[in-house]
């Protein structure tokens, strides 16, 4: 049974479609990335999804119910997270309060808020710190941490690591993983296309909005024509 | 001098007040309202009417006043600027509105009130005079109100839920939506807020000069260099600029005619925006 279940959907800005018909299954609890090159519809996909743009037809499905055409505080409320790749922090508001927007539609948030501080402990060191004054990787980890204060059942993150030296790229992987640990279904778009799939259950391949390759992670890096195409060898 | 200054900060104070709800509407909603200053104004003539012509008491007046300002910001935001939003006009279109909706306010209130100045029914005191100058009553309870509000302002953005989620919605609109924020509730409590401290300021400055038509008109301008100064959507930046333009304004007759007084605040705003145009405190918009 997948909890998010994305129908030929058909989405873009104004003028122009870009994604023509994309289909994609998320099973409970699954990592799954979508790679493909640059302007495949990877970022629209996610925007679409999370209501920052609106479907022109294809159904989604979150959890049984449609969610194409609700707004996104609406959509966030029935429990989907998201992490822009950029602008994913509250710049004037500090650490903590960065947090309890991210909060804003629980009027309970301890436990989790513990839960975050323990999965980013630089979080709870810096909380009373305006976002502004983070670094490029402690900005990641609360973009992260703030998208995990509702509990959404599923997380979507636009390039979780773009931007980030590789030793941070591996940390950021590993929360990830950690974040999927504690029950967090996951879908990113990553341009590390290797090591997302090394870390998903299955991964799908967009190109020009519209799917062209699926697969378990480990098939799809094994896969002559996907690595040939989009994985760069 | 020193009396300058205390006029400098009583006016400044004024602006501020003012400036604060401007500086929101700016930060979230990315236009210049040049209507809001006239809000000023018909605050302080509802409050005229709830105090001169039904008898009311000033306190009660101030406090319904305020309210009534508040929820005309609500309802412009229904009936003009939400179904704005929803169309995605551009800037330059939500700046014409908002100066045809300012020549609106400024002539209901000469059809309705005539264009001579008032007053409010209150006892005539004199002032407290020390070490040579003079602080009229007036000014002090308005210098004390202003204070007050800008506290009661600075409260509810630290530590409400709702406040907080104005200076998340005012960082990022996106990011707020993103994070379950419902944006149009919250913008509608922001014109509620700032309007209603127009209100507030409007009534405090028909206390300390007379009430007319175009009080709120001429202020626009410096509340627009407090703005600038302090950061735009920057609430604290337009308190503090505020003041510096109050007190620029009214320490400039030292040395310049005060026919140029309102040209000071318009040349501080020119060199923030050529030297800073963040702003002294940085603002949540280039």
């Amino acid at each position: 049974m997948s909890i998010l279940q994305v129908e030929g959907v058909v989405s873009g800005y104004t003028d122009i479609d870009i994604l023509n018909g994309v289909s994609i299954h998320i099973g409970k609890g699954e990592i799954v990335s979508i790679i493909g090159p640059n302007g495949a519809g990877k970022s629209t996909l996610l925007k679409t999804i999370i209501g920052m743009l609106k479907p022109r037809s294809g159904s989604i499905l979150f959890d049984g119910r449609d969610i194409a055409g609700m707004t996104t505080h609406n959509i966030v409320a029935q429990g989907m997270g998201f992490v822009p790749q950029e602008k994913n922090t509250f710049p004037s508001l500090t650490v903590m309060e960065n947090l309890e927007m991210g909060a804003f539609l629980r009027h309970e948030f301890t436990d989790i808020l513990n839960e975050v501080y323990h999965i980013f402990p630089v979080l709870k060191e810096k909380k009373n710190h305006r976002a502004t004054t983070l670094s490029g990787g402690e900005i990641k980890m609360l973009a992260m941490g703030r998208a995990m204060m509702p509990e959404p059942q599923v997380l979507l993150l636009d390039e979780p690591t773009a931007g980030l030296s590789p030793k941070l790229r591996e940390v950021v992987f590993e929360k990830i993983m950690d974040i999927n640990g504690t029950g967090t279904t996951i879908l990113m778009v990553e341009q590390n296309a290797k090591k997302a799939l090394s870390i998903s259950h299955r991964g799908y391949v967009l190109e020009m909005g519209e799917n062209r390759f699926e697969g378990e992670g480990s098939t799809l890096l094994e896969d002559e024509n996907v690595l040939k195409l989009y994985l760069g060898e | 001098m020193l009396q300058l200054i205390i006029n400098g900060i009583v006016l400044g104070s004024i602006i501020a007040l003012a400036a604060i709800g401007l500086t929101m509407v700016y930060g979230v909603l990315n236009f210049a309202n040049f209507s809001h200053a006239d809000f000023m104004t018909f605050g302080a003539y509802i409050a005229f009417v709830l105090n001169v012509a039904l008898g009311l008491n000033i306190i009660l007046s101030f406090f319904i006043a305020i309210a009534i300002a508040g929820a005309l910001g609500v309802l412009l935001d229904f009936l003009v600027w939400k179904p704005m939003r929803r169309k995605n006009a551009d800037l330059v279109s939500l700046v014409i509105i908002s100066i045809g909706l300012s020549i609106i306010v400024r002539n209901a209130i000469i059809f309705i009130w005539g264009g001579s100045t008032r007053n409010f029914d209150l006892p005539v005191r004199r002032g407290i005079e020390m070490l040579g100058v003079t602080i009229t009553h007036n000014q002090l309870i308005g210098l004390g109100t202003a204070i007050l509000f800008m506290v009661l302002v600075h409260f509810f953005l630290k530590n409400t839920k709702l406040g907080k989620a104005m200076r998340a919605i005012s960082d990022d609109i996106n990011l707020a939506r993103m994070s379950g924020i419902d944006s149009d509730k919250v913008i509608m409590w922001m014109w509620f807020i700032g309007i209603g401290l127009a209100g507030v300021a409007g009534i405090l400055y028909g206390l300390e000069t007379t009430i007319r038509p175009n009080m709120g008109w001429f202020l626009i301008l410096p509340m627009f260099a407090a703005v600038i100064l302090g950061g735009i959507g920057n609430p604290y930046g337009a308190m503090v600029g505020g003041m510096i333009i109050g007190l620029s304004q009214e320490l400039s007759m030292l040395i310049l005619p005060s026919e140029y007084k309102m040209g000071v605040g318009l040349g501080i705003m020119i060199l923030v925006l050529l030297f800073k145009p963040k702003g002294l405190f940085g603002g949540t918009k280039a």
